[in-house]
């Protein structure tokens, strides 16, 4: 294995990983607050993609206006996804609210492909088309961009739910909803934040990586699955644990595509979400202790 | 007691004379309406009731959902449409065969993922589903890639194929009301007893001697079965089979036919097919719309009625009927 292979291997797996980790994040996110694995995950980076590629590619609009109108289609999307599966939240079984989001990811994809059309689109890269070489490896600029704001994302939200009165009160709601509100913390309106913040992250995703790889109607299931199975390795409700599992699973694909053939990519991926189910359970890093409203575990006894 | 109250002491006695008076109208049907177009969905609904009484068999007595039905429909599909047009064999008996197959590799996947809660079920079955959709577009020697296949050679019973709408009508449905009769015995029987029971409590359904993982990897496989004959029985009805057989949305597609006629009830299943087949026919347009609808659809019911829309709306009458009393 040259050395330029190795580094192309590492440039590529950190690009997509990076894109990985932003829904793996927000799916941890979300599941954290509620303990619901949110289908329509893979649905804000789709929305987000879209959207900058018709004003911004399609429309000629500036930049940062399309992003803005993109930031905020999706949190508005995300505080409805909130409001859909936590609305009769004791009524409904846990397979209840699955199906919920599994029908929320459907009908966006169908509104999406309604709105603009089921091709794939893309815009023009932030900065430009030309490669950058590294030692005989070549990354374009793009990619370089999905790493970057990835990382400060993840790292913005690690940092917030730190060091911040809000994020400390998401990971408290987390712990043990019953306690937090007794502390005084809003349960409701911190599941709202979460739902939001999982939405930005995807957008943020949807946004830096559509021009590198294409967007269309109904590629959000495929990339919420990937980042269900990158949660469920790094262990579910954690958030490094999401990152590292992104990583992982990045790699892999990488690997499957260099060394053997680009259609069978997505298979060692499922392969792995059926193994680590089987054998590792609680993941790499060891998911959140469920306490409180979802006492699910997750095998039975 | 009347004679209703005494059959429901003896549950297949029961069954059996419930299915079979309605084998018997679904029978008379085209000799009371002649032949036409209904026709043709009459034998829709009898091939998809297939996999949507298997979800229910696991969702009603395993409290389990799986997204996986379209992935063995499909493998019934192309199971038996591989051995029928490579072949050469019988379509009935291809048919057959190719529930081996089903078993074998539900067998396999149920053992694994049965352990598994609700979520990660879902995952678990969607991420076998989409590993399927994968493999047969891309084997394409084997499975004809995006295009399908063609010239599946249609069902036949002794030596006649099946080549009229009617005839097919009379040898699906009462394989079809056969299928549904097991199922309701299924359900009434000691191991339908059983595996509710394990869907209430496991652990103690353990003490009592009973191997849990084993009946539900039981129920899981026969309910993959029901979709496998589905497809196989279908691919032999339309003669061609494609990815988008058996394909995620068509999954999907069963779980709205469950949230539609009730998660655990058998009959409502039925309703459920015969609802979302005549909705396909003539209010859900194209794919688009379809998925929207489809979508909020599943949204709504699940909010309102969270058993299922035919329970909740059964709940609704029987309580006013009671309050008027009151």
């Amino acid at each position: 294995m040259i050395l330029v292979d190795l580094i192309q291997i590492v440039m590529t797996t950190l690009t997509v990983g990076s894109m990985y980790a932003l829904v793996a994040v927000g799916v941890s996110l979300i599941y954290n607050a509620t303990g619901v694995i949110n289908f329509a995950q893979g649905e804000f980076v789709m929305l987000s993609g879209m959207t900058v590629a018709s004003l911004y590619g399609n429309m000629g609009w500036p930049l940062p206006a399309a992003i803005a109108v993109a930031l905020a289609i999706v949190v508005i999307y995300a505080a409805f996804l909130m409001l859909i599966t936590t609305a009769f939240a004791a009524r409904i079984s846990l397979i209840g609210v699955l199906i919920i989001t599994i029908g929320a990811s459907i009908a966006t994809q169908g509104t999406a492909a309604r709105i603009w059309d089921s091709d794939t689109h893309r815009f023009p890269p932030f900065s430009g088309d030309a490669p950058i070489r590294i030692l005989d490896a070549t990354i374009t600029p793009q990619a370089l961009w999905i790493i970057v704001v990835s990382t400060v994302c993840v790292a913005g939200l690690i940092w917030f739910m730190r060091s911040t009165i809000a994020g400390k009160a998401m990971r408290a709601c987390a712990l043990d909803p019953a306690a937090a509100t007794m502390v005084g913390i809003p349960v409701r309106s911190t599941i709202l934040l979460s739902f939001m913040l999982s939405g930005l992250l995807g957008a943020a995703g949807g946004i830096v990586t559509t021009p590198l790889t294409t967007i269309d109607a109904n590629g959000g299931m495929l990339l919420a699955i990937k980042g269900f199975t990158a949660a469920m390795l790094g262990g579910m409700g954690s958030i490094p644990g999401a990152l590292l599992g992104a990583l992982l699973i990045a790699l892999v694909e990488t690997t499957t595509v260099t060394f053997a053939s680009g259609a069978y990519k997505e298979l060692p991926t499922f392969t792995i979400i059926i193994l680590v189910l089987l054998f590792l359970p609680r993941g790499l890093v060891g998911g959140r202790h469920e306490t409180g409203l979802h006492h699910d575990d997750l095998t039975r006894t | 007691m009347s004679v209703f109250a005494k059959l429901n002491n003896h549950p297949v006695r029961r069954n059996t004379i419930q299915v079979g008076l309605f084998l018997i109208s679904m029978l008379l049907v085209p000799v009371i309406f002649g032949p036409g177009y209904y026709l043709n969905m009459m034998i829709f609904i009898a091939v998809l009731a297939l996999p949507a009484l298997g979800l229910s068999l696991l969702s009603g007595l395993a409290g389990q959902l799986a997204i996986s039905h379209g992935a063995f429909f499909a493998i019934g599909a192309y199971g038996s449409a591989i051995l029928s047009t490579r072949a050469g064999v019988n379509p009935v008996l291809s048919t057959l065969l190719a529930q081996l197959l089903v078993i074998a590799i539900a067998a396999g996947i149920g053992a694994v993922v049965l352990r598994l809660r609700s979520h990660y079920l879902a995952i678990a079955t969607l991420s076998f589903a989409i590993i399927v959709e994968l493999v047969i577009e891309e084997w394409r020697g084997m499975t004809g890639g995006m295009q399908g296949m063609l010239g599946i050679p249609p069902i036949g019973l002794f030596g006649h194929e099946a080549s009229s709408d009617i005839q097919f009508y009379y040898i699906y449905w009462p394989v079809t009301a056969l299928m549904l009769l097991f199922a309701l015995n299924l359900s009434s029987s000691r191991i339908g007893r059983a595996l509710r029971a394990i869907r209430e409590g496991e652990p103690v359904v353990s003490s009592l001697g009973i191997h849990a993982a084993e009946y539900k990897t039981g129920i899981y496989v026969v309910s993959s079965v029901f979709a496998g004959v589905g497809g196989a029985l279908y691919a032999h009805f339309v003669g061609f089979v494609t990815p988008a057989t058996g394909s995620i949305m068509f999954a999907i597609e069963i779980i709205m036919v469950l949230a539609l006629g009730g998660f655990d009830r058998l009959w409502g299943a039925l309703v459920g097919v015969a609802l979302i087949t005549l909705l396909n026919e003539y209010a859900l347009g194209f794919a688009d719309y379809k998925k929207i609808i489809l979508g909020v659809t599943l949204i709504a019911v699940m909010l309102v009625f969270p058993r299922g829309l035919l329970p909740g709306l059964i709940d609704l009458v029987r309580n006013r009927r009671f309050a008027r009393t009151a």
